[in-house]
């Protein structure tokens, strides 16, 4: 299996098809991202494009000093932060209700069948923690996202968010308690109705 | 294992069942009861990534079968929405790599001296070590000078001529016949005697 570097080595010398293969590799993971940031499909899918198009734009500036996932990766958080300040002024009461015009949509997008990763992420598991980390502050939701969707280790999560390795572990260890807390009273709540 | 990679392998996204870490949180019941805090959150975010591996593992089981171009096109990027690249977007790309390949030369830099500083160190204890020998070693010199000094002056006041008056005293012991020279001897340890004792009672 060929690397990140060796694979951007070639791609930037003319093998433009193998950047196919790094699409592959990503595409997944940073859809859940955008998917659970944004609770929006199409959004989601088109800045993972943006971002694999910019990052195919700007390959002569990578450097194999640094991983190809982490460029990737900050190119897609700088993309999803502009997109939120853009389109969501008001992020909690847009999250919650593109959620809910989520669950209310039955009609589905004619020219896009949906994949199986799509399928897996519209469960109710996967958008009530959406829900969750879109009430946490954006930064530990962020990390939260990089750290289990993202599969990212606590090195390249500070590189990405351009901090600190212990700010980027707090923030991961604060947004899990909070949403611990949270799961802890959704269960509460239910057992309480019931 | 310490905590802090505990916690580490209690958040990963695959490892955090690993053997290891099951050994530490059996010693540790402070990361123990942090698992246990962070269990409803850890096992959810475990449950929405299983879910997603058995749905990926399934469209591959079914593309081994009826693989189609069309299809793998569809899954890797449906006709949603309309992509675009703008030139800020672009911008905004070699800036990121210009910031991660800036951080990687100071990463890279910090290294470096931090495998320069036990070097440094080592070199420095080497020097003063030196410089301690050497600094006894003039103390030493110096101790020695003085002794040689002070026994030289002893040598040399031992090398003068003793005092007339006890030499007189030792010869008549030994000699006890007095002869003309000898009184003439005597008269002049007297007057010695005298102008000696006159000069120092003076000053």
């Amino acid at each position: 299996m060929i690397d990140d570097a060796t694979m951007m080595k070639r791609i930037c010398a003319g093998e433009y098809l193998l950047f196919d293969e790094l699409v592959l590799r990503y595409r997944d993971r940073l859809l859940k991202f955008a998917w659970s940031k944004y609770g929006n499909l199409s959004a989601a899918e088109d800045l993972v494009q943006e971002a694999f198009l910019s990052a195919f734009a700007a390959r002569e500036s990578y450097n194999p000093a640094f991983a190809f996932s982490t460029w990737l990766w900050t190119i897609f958080l700088n993309l999803c932060r502009r997109h939120y300040k853009r389109e969501f002024r008001q992020p909690r009461e847009m999250v919650r209700s593109s959620f809910a015009a989520a669950e209310a949509a039955v009609i589905p997008e004619p020219s896009s069948p949906e994949t199986p990763l799509q399928v897996a992420l519209k469960t109710e598991q996967f958008q009530l923690l959406a829900l969750y980390l879109s009430e946490l502050p954006e930064v530990q939701a962020d990390a939260l996202r990089l750290r289990f969707f993202g599969g990212m280790k606590f090195t390249e999560i500070a590189l990405t968010m351009d901090c600190s390795l212990s700010a980027a572990k707090i923030r991961v260890k604060n947004g899990l308690l909070q949403l611990a807390h949270r799961f802890s009273e959704g269960t509460t709540s239910e057992g309480d109705v019931s | 294992m310490n905590c802090d990679e505990a916690f580490d392998l209690i958040t990963h996204p695959t490892d955090h069942n690993c053997e290891e870490l099951q050994w530490h949180l059996q010693l540790c019941p402070r990361c123990l009861q942090m698992k246990e805090t962070l269990a409803p959150a850890l096992d959810t975010f475990q449950q929405v990534l299983d879910d997603a591996t058995a749905a990926d593992e399934l469209a591959d089981y079914h593309a081994e079968f009826h693989p189609s171009a069309e299809q793998v096109a569809a899954s890797l990027f449906p006709k949603t929405g309309k992509p675009f690249l703008s030139a800020e977007t672009v911008r905004m790309a070699e800036q990121a790599a210009g910031r991660l390949r800036a951080e990687s030369v100071t990463n890279q830099l910090a290294k470096q001296s931090l495998k320069r500083k036990p070097h440094q160190k080592r070199l420095v204890h080497a020097a003063l070590i030196l410089l301690a020998g050497f600094v006894m070693g003039w103390g030493i010199s110096l101790d020695r000078s003085e002794n040689n000094h002070f026994s030289s002056e002893v040598s040399s006041l031992q090398s003068q001529q003793p005092c007339l008056w006890i030499a007189q005293r030792e010869n008549r012991a030994y000699q006890p016949a007095k002869t003309e020279r000898e009184k003439r001897a005597a008269s002049s340890v007297v007057l010695s005697c005298v102008a000696c004792h006159l000069r120092s009672t003076a000053e």
